[in-house]
């Protein structure tokens, strides 16, 4: 298929492996993906959680990743995709997922390495811009789980049934990430992570459903003013009041073991010109953070290379920390992360050729619930440049995908 | 006058005709696949079988994007527009669970393939068939 510009190639290699192949054909596949994608919005200084300010940038949605597969066998395979990720500081690289899989038979096979976590409907593209209609998939849903891919195996189980292909992929293992919110840099690491995936597809209906099941260590650094001893003040001692004082890093335990519970359920429909996509997540996480949910419905018309659709989503906490004292001396980092918003987005998809689309896309998003919504909290009540509790903004947004 | 209406008349005739000519599924003249209907043959062009209904390997061939034969397979044995077809394999590709069929330039290209692939099937114009390909099935 040339739209995706195949690159096959045979090398004749010696392979060194623990299954004592000592030498084999290896066909070697690559293929690739850019989004260069440009967003602002029109609140002034105020921050989106996807980083997106009142300044047009490239560094909110733009990314480019390679996706290498080597077919030892018709058994044995290794898959690696490399993403890198436009950010103001620069681009930074990261293996986004490698993996072994070794097919038993026609049906049933086994993944092990950072495998893909099949969570949401486009949880397994979705860094590829050309593969969903959106500019990018609606953050209400898909900023909730920020969970792609854990360290683990996984045990991808086909049949069929009807005219309908099924798809059940239970897995297990750990993920270990750092991400950051309301400017805080925060560590988490998920241990003894359980979860299954259904999918149940034909040409026009997919339905899907997942539940993961974690228990979830949190920690932030915290900036806070401290004392420098070091720094010599002759006559008046160490750290005297107002002179002396740096900004050092506190470690503050978020979380510890907690629970960490997340299902999703999405339906796509492709039917003549048609183009229906709908989901639901829940995410339940102990005592210690709100519980949340968000969905979305996105209904598009394809008319020749052009699809226009619109978005509604919507996202809630549906519980209150009652007591974050408790989990942690700094409530407002806690309550900062409610998050309650409703969103509409109309947007057009283009393809400008096969292997490339220009996406257009204006949203407004009115927070919900006295929450900033999805601009970023600096606290409970306090929201990023002047963005007003319950307030409401428009983000414009373009991009250009090209698989190769 | 006469000679240049009977010249047109003949011209719209073989466009109409080519354009119903039809598209069918072939494999090499001495391959032992069986014939098709058009669900196995969705789902070996959509890589979700790899295997002919009596058991024996298949390796499809796809035609080129700007094949006009390739889009009328795609809308009437695969249920898919251009488009749906692009994005189908974007998301089997980078989600790991499966790549696209090489592709041939044309018919012609189909057949001088299918010669040197004994395990082969594609698609071609049925106004293309003849002795070097059998047919698996045949949509009008």
């Amino acid at each position: 298929m040339t739209s995706l510009a195949k690159k096959s190639l045979a090398l004749a290699t010696a392979c060194c492996l623990a299954s004592g192949i000592a030498s084999a054909a290896v066909e070697v596949t690559t293929n690739g993906f850019l989004t260069a994608g440009a967003a602002m919005i029109d609140e002034p200084d105020a921050t989106t959680d996807t980083f997106v300010n009142d300044r047009v940038g490239f560094e909110y949605d733009s990314r480019m990743g390679l996706r290498f597969t080597a077919r030892v066998n018709p058994q044995l395979e290794f898959t690696s995709q490399l993403l890198s990720r436009a950010r103001v500081e620069g681009w930074d690289v990261k293996a986004d997922w490698a993996f072994a899989e070794y097919k038993l038979n026609k049906n049933v096979s086994v993944r092990a390495g950072r495998v893909r976590l099949p969570l949401q409907l486009a949880s397994e593209y979705v860094e590829v811009g050309h593969a969903y209609p959106w500019v990018r998939p609606p953050t209400e849903v898909y900023r909730m789980v920020a969970v792609n891919a854990i360290s683990g195996v996984s045990v991808p189980l086909k049949a069929n049934i009807g005219n309908m292909d099924l798809v059940v992929q239970p897995m297990a293992g750990t993920l270990e990430l750092t991400t950051k919110t309301s400017g805080l840099d925060i560590s988490l690491t998920e241990e003894n992570i359980a979860a299954a995936s259904i999918d149940l597809s034909n040409d026009i209906l997919r339905l899907h459903a997942a539940y993961l099941t974690a228990k979830v260590n949190g920690s932030a650094s915290v900036p806070i003013p401290i004392c420098d001893p070091t720094i010599p003040y002759p006559g008046l001692g160490s750290c005297p009041p107002g002179l002396g004082v740096i900004t050092g890093d506190l470690d503050v335990t978020l979380l510890d073991a907690s629970d960490y519970n997340a299902w999703d359920v999405g339906m796509t429909v492709n039917w003549n010109n048609i183009l229906l996509m709908t989901e639901y997540v829940h995410v339940y996480s102990g005592p210690a953070l709100d519980d949340q949910f968000g969905w979305y419905a996105t209904l598009g018309y394809e008319m020749g290379n052009f699809l226009p659709y619109v978005t509604y989503a919507e996202r809630r906490s549906d519980k209150v920390v009652d007591d974050p004292s408790t989990v942690l001396n700094e409530p407002f980092l806690l309550s900062g992360l409610s998050r309650s918003q409703n969103t509409v987005a109309v947007g057009l998809r283009y393809n400008v050729s096969n292997t490339s689309t220009i996406k257009l896309e204006i949203l407004n998003g009115a927070a919900q619930d006295d929450t900033c919504g999805l601009i970023d909290s600096a606290g409970a009540g306090t929201c990023s440049g002047d963005f007003p509790v319950n307030g409401s903004y428009n983000m414009y947004s373009v991009a250009y995908d090209v698989t190769f | 006058m006469k000679r240049f209406h009977r010249l047109t008349t003949a011209v719209l005739l073989t466009a109409a005709l080519s354009a119903q000519a039809g598209v069918v599924v072939v494999a090499a003249a001495n391959s032992s696949a069986p014939a098709l209907n058009k669900d196995t043959a969705a789902r070996l062009f959509l890589g979700k079988d790899t295997n002919f209904p009596n058991g024996s390997a298949a390796t499809p061939v796809d035609q080129a994007e700007d094949s006009p034969t390739r889009s009328e397979f795609a809308k009437k044995v695969l249920a898919k527009n251009d488009n749906q077809v692009r994005a189908y394999w974007s998301q089997q590709i980078f989600s790991g669970k499966g790549s696209p069929p090489p592709t041939a330039a044309d018919d012609t290209a189909v057949k001088n393939w299918l010669a040197d692939n004994p395990k082969g099937v594609g698609y071609i114009s049925s106004s293309a068939v003849d002795s070097s390909v059998k047919v698996l099935l045949r949509i009008d």
